[in-house]
């Protein structure tokens, strides 16, 4: 820690004086639609210099007085030079026009792509990005493109299953992943209890994963960031575009509201399994949807000035007739102003509101009750980016989050004979303070280092605080009033990571990182279940901790056409969390009494070859790794596979343009099992046969692989309008995979006790129209 | 309510894809043999037993082993003594032996050198009042809920188990029926019980059991192995290494006809 603050004194001190300097900033944006490009290039021609723009395309270089050729470019896109007498600083919002047609410009694109080596020179190790865009042809369940079952397919990132949009990354828990739509948290990811995420392509920007090493001004979570930006909306024309698939149906509307000044975007989806149930005789009172709706208005008071407003709201619901409901729910909103405070200084402030909630409701004759929970959060968050030098770029700021967790509130009505649980929401107060600074120490390394210093506090309720004794019984009950401090801790989270580019297509690379987590996800379930409660850190319950160490080999090939990573990682976990045997975890006010602690070590290595340039493009990832939890009061002690521990993980994604308007792709997946608690044993007890465990994970659900295709036809493509065929095979050969195994007995001679595997999926097929007005 | 859930979801898996099933081979270590010990002593019966069984391999297809030399003694906390006799293979019982409320019980087994004991306490008897029916329109299917009506206690943690024993069968209807009054202390409790197999026209002892937390927390465990994610052995109340529970508990029993 020291050591970081030392280093930042020292970067102030080496800031150069001597000859006349002047800085280049501005904007760089989409030439047709107004979009702000995030992570676009800007490159001194002829010298090794340059800068990337930042998540509002905002950037700023700093030269010597000279003159220039400056060269602005991104994946896909035409790249864009200007020529510049820098005697004075220079504001320059540059336009560049995205490549409609891939292979009637290859060349061009091609020529883009070659200067695309941010992989090899960035001191940032396990990141990858993906967009909308480039993942458009990949085949998908049902037809629904998402972003999350992309991300599933690069190494060190696990699907949790089957279809499923939830995800592991190097060992991490589900929970230990912050999921971010324009920096608001969305705490739980997923529809239908996993089968689709939350994210609805048609409103997505770009999406960037983390994989531990995430920069200081991300906190909160173990494993990952999964930073997911929303569209602007386009500033210049009125868009109107959609999609009807098998399952569900898309509509997204933006446009102007001030040509070039102030844009909107609304983007909504529906599921309508529904509608043909209650075409059906025996499933006509079965209520089974989900619909969600982003939206963002922003506007560019002037050049030093912008503001943004974006939101999302989803629902869930399941039901039957008017017996029973259960929905469930996000609801995110971010206000945001950029402000330019210089041209080197960069400023956003943020306010975000975000919540989760989930409500069942039960009705019976004169007989009713519901269940609600909700999480809501309010977060304020400033940051600045100073653009000191062309070697130096510092970010840092505050961030302060006030958290309200009810976790299972009950409201019945008398004739029911159940009591009114009205438990007071916990309140808890996370607060951080980070500075981090990308340096460039000479051409050859980079250095990205800084630290966060995170604090939680847990604030008095008026309600029951309780404590525990090692078995889990309440041993004291105090009350705190209301906003009262009762518990702070502090973590202070130091991150490192730094690229030796020793060739001009390879560099090393090495991180560390530490990173706190404050509250925390339980679940009884395999899947994700929209009832899993979130529990903040507590008098009982300390934060999450994890350590971090990796190492990395990067190397590009033929002009950047060919890139190829190793990253090889060790984390070790403290205060992990698990739950005693037989758990009741739903609506219970005491439910700390039913939580173990301890910790975990995960390891792997990661291998990923990636195309991409050409007619054929994609990827071949690998991982090796293992994840181990030891938690006292489990598995007699003693260490055991945490249940997402997978040996070995291969996807093959691969995209062939066979012409500009046809293309296909194919994608493949192997997987070793999951770990799993089977039987080793039976016994009987009331005259019914049971099962008899021995170690926790110890043993493995059978190997999970699968072939996916899909045809992209490109029908119509005129100045107004577009429309395309998007056909796909999900399993294609229809492997039966395991979705789970259970052991029952046997129906004609109950002595004998047999495994029945459950599958799903098997050859889905989809079709889907896309269309837009342009 | 978690099995209202469990539907639920069930049925939204079944709707959006269709799910195929099928019986597998497994590859499952051997296990060594445990002792199974399962006490029942029940407030106004004078007959009570216990059964000892012994752990198979999952492999196994034969009936389950009984234990048929233990040497086993029910004791009270005012010196009333009994050794239980063997009645049947793996069964053994007391020959009139009266149970107090408010008393200690301790139960010893011993098999072959290895001891095993429990102690527990008669729970406070709760009567079932009555015992209602309604009819539950669940897609095509009709299930006939159950639904006990007792008067729980207040203030005090009461716990209960369900016994179903429709009339003609030998032996009760499979599952673990049971409930706390977490939810309903104090009052008028009429949580609805849903058991396979329960038709128009039947005729239904309820039997309702008044046990103690241990052996409700084993039952749970039992019932939440059926459904969760990460299933375990139930914490057993006998010392000593074995499986199995000490239920010393009161009964109430009443009847219904399913219209």
């Amino acid at each position: 820690m020291k050591f970081i603050f030392t280093l930042l004194l020292l970067t102030f001190y080496t800031v150069s004086f001597g000859q006349e300097k002047f800085t280049l900033s501005g904007t760089i944006s989409d030439s047709l639609r107004g979009e702000a490009m995030i992570n676009a290039t800007v490159r001194v021609k002829g010298q090794n210099i340059g800068t990337i723009s930042n998540d509002y395309g905002f950037y700023s270089i700093t030269l010597a007085k000279g003159n220039y050729t400056i060269v602005f470019s991104t994946a896909g896109y035409t790249p864009k030079e200007f020529v510049l007498d820098l005697t004075k600083n220079i504001q320059l919002n540059v336009q560049i026009a995205p490549v409609i047609n891939k292979i009637q410009d290859l060349k061009e694109v091609n020529a883009t792509a070659k200067k695309n080596d941010q992989n090899i020179t960035e001191a940032v190790m396990g990141v990858e990005r993906l967009n909308p865009q480039e993942i458009a042809k990949i085949p998908v369940l049902l037809g629904e493109k998402d972003i999350i079952k992309t991300m599933q397919l690069l190494p060190g990132v696990k699907s949790a299953g089957e279809g499923n949009s939830g995800f592991y990354v190097r060992g991490g828990a589900g929970d230990q992943n912050l999921i971010l739509l324009d920096e608001a948290p969305v705490y739980n990811a997923s529809h239908l209890l996993g089968f689709f995420s939350t994210f609805n392509s048609d409103a997505i920007k770009d999406a960037v994963i983390y994989k531990g090493n995430q920069p200081a001004n991300y906190g909160g979570r173990l494993a990952s960031v999964l930073d997911i930006k929303m569209n602007d909306g386009n500033i210049k024309r009125y868009n109107v575009s959609g999609g009807i698939g098998v399952i569900s149906s898309r509509l997204n509307i933006e446009g102007p509201i001030v040509k070039d000044k102030a844009s909107f975007l609304i983007s909504g989806r529906r599921t309508y399994a529904d509608v043909f149930l209650k075409a059906t005789d025996q499933f006509k009172d079965n209520i089974l949807y989900f619909y969600d709706l982003n939206a963002k208005v922003n506007y560019r008071i002037n050049d030093r000035n912008k503001l943004f407003l974006s939101g999302y709201f989803g629902r869930d619901k399941l039901g039957l007739a008017d017996q029973f409901g259960i929905n469930w729910g996000n609801a995110t909103g971010t206000m945001r102003w950029n402000h330019l405070i210089s041209d080197k200084l960069f400023s956003n402030t943020s306010l975000i509101y975000s919540s989760y909630d989930y409500k069942i409701a039960i009705s019976n004759a004169d007989l009713a009750f519901d269940i609600k929970s909700i999480i809501r959060d309010v977060n304020i968050k400033q940051e600045f980016q100073y653009y000191m030098n062309t070697r130096n770029k510092i970010k840092f700021g505050i961030n302060a989050i006030h958290h309200e967790i009810v976790p299972g509130q009950i409201t019945a009505n008398e004739a029911s004979g159940i009591n009114t649980q009205d438990l007071t929401p916990n309140k808890s107060l996370e607060g951080a303070v980070f500075v981090t600074n990308d340096w460039s120490i000479s051409e050859k390394l980079n250095v990205s280092y800084g630290v966060r210093l995170s604090t939680f506090s847990v604030l008095g309720n008026n309600g029951n605080t309780y404590s525990y004794n090692a078995a889990g019984d309440v041993i004291d009950t105090a009350v705190y009033t209301n906003n009262s401090f009762v518990k702070s801790y502090f973590v202070p989270e130091p991150r490192v990571s730094l690229s030796y580019v020793y060739s001009k297509s390879a560099s090393f690379k090495a991180g560390y990182a530490r990173n706190a987590q404050y509250i925390h996800l339980i679940s009884n379930t395999t899947t994700s279940s929209p009832t899993d409660l979130w529990i903040p850190s507590s008098i009982n319950t300390k934060p999450e901790i994890s350590d971090q160490v990796s190492v990395g080999w990067f190397k590009n090939f033929s002009e950047n056409m060919f890139e190829f990573n190793v990253e090889t990682y060790y984390k070790s976990m403290q205060n992990q969390i698990d739950y005693r045997n037989g758990a009741n975890l739903q609506a219970n006010e005491l439910i700390e009494g039913e939580l173990l602690y301890g910790i975990g070590r995960a390891y792997g290595v990661e291998l990923i070859f990636k195309k991409k340039m050409g007619r054929l493009t994609g990827w071949v990832g690998y991982t090796l790794s293992r994840t181990e939890r030891k938690i006292i009061g489990i598995n007699n002690d003693n260490w055991y596979a945490a249940k997402q521990d997978r040996t070995h993980d291969i996807s093959i994604v691969g995209i062939y343009d066979i012409t500009p308007k046809l293309s296909v792709s194919a994608l493949f997946v192997y997987y070793t099992g999951n770990a799993i608690t089977f039987p080793s044993g039976k016994y009987i007890i009331n005259g019914q046969t049971q099962l008899l465990y021995t170690e926790r994970n110890g043993y493995r659900m059978p190997a999970y692989h699968r072939m996916d295709i899909g045809v992209t036809w490109l029908r119509k493509s005129t100045e107004k309008f577009e429309s395309s065929w998007n056909f796909s095979m999900y399993n294609v050969y229809g492997r039966e995979n395991a979705y789970t195994i259970a052991f029952r007995q046997n129906a004609d001679n109950p002595n004998v006790t047999e495994a029945v595997q459950t599958s799903l999926f098997r050859w889905i097929p989809s079709v889907t129209y896309n269309f837009k007005f342009k | 309510m978690r099995g209202f859930i469990q539907v639920l979801s069930s049925i939204a898996l079944i709707f959006v894809m269709g799910s195929c099933t099928k019986v597998i081979d497994v590859n499952i270590n051997d296990k060594d043999p445990q002792y199974v010990i399962e006490g029942h002593v029940t407030l106004g019966d004078s007959i009570h037993h216990v059964d000892i069984t012994q752990t198979l391999n999952i492999s196994d297809s034969s009936p389950f082993p009984t234990i048929d030399n233990a040497v086993v003694i029910l004791t009270d906390d005012v010196g009333n003594s009994q050794a239980m006799n063997l009645v049947a293979p793996g069964r053994y019982e007391t020959v009139n032996y009266p149970i107090s409320a408010n008393r200690t019980y301790t139960l010893q087994v011993t098999i072959g050198g290895q001891v095993f004991t429990s102690t527990a306490v008669v729970p406070q008897a709760v009567n079932l009042l009555n015992v209602l029916t309604f009819p539950f329109a669940f897609g095509p299917q009709t299930f006939n809920a159950i639904v006990p009506l007792r008067l729980d206690p207040g203030g005090v943690a009461n716990y209960y188990e369900f016994k179903l024993i429709k009339h003609g069968k030998p032996n009760p209807i499979p599952g673990f029926f049971i409930q706390s009054d977490q939810y309903n202390d104090g009052n008028l409790a009429q949580e609805p019980i849903f058991a396979d197999g329960v038709n128009s026209g039947d005729t239904i002892d309820v039997e309702m059991l008044s046990i103690n937390r241990e052996v409700y927390d084993f039952f749970y465990t039992l019932q939440q192995n059926q459904q969760g994610s990460t299933p375990a052995n139930p914490t057993s109340n006998i010392s000593g290494g074995c499986l199995g529970y000490f239920s010393v508990q009161t009964k109430s029993v009443k009847q219904v006809i399913i219209p």
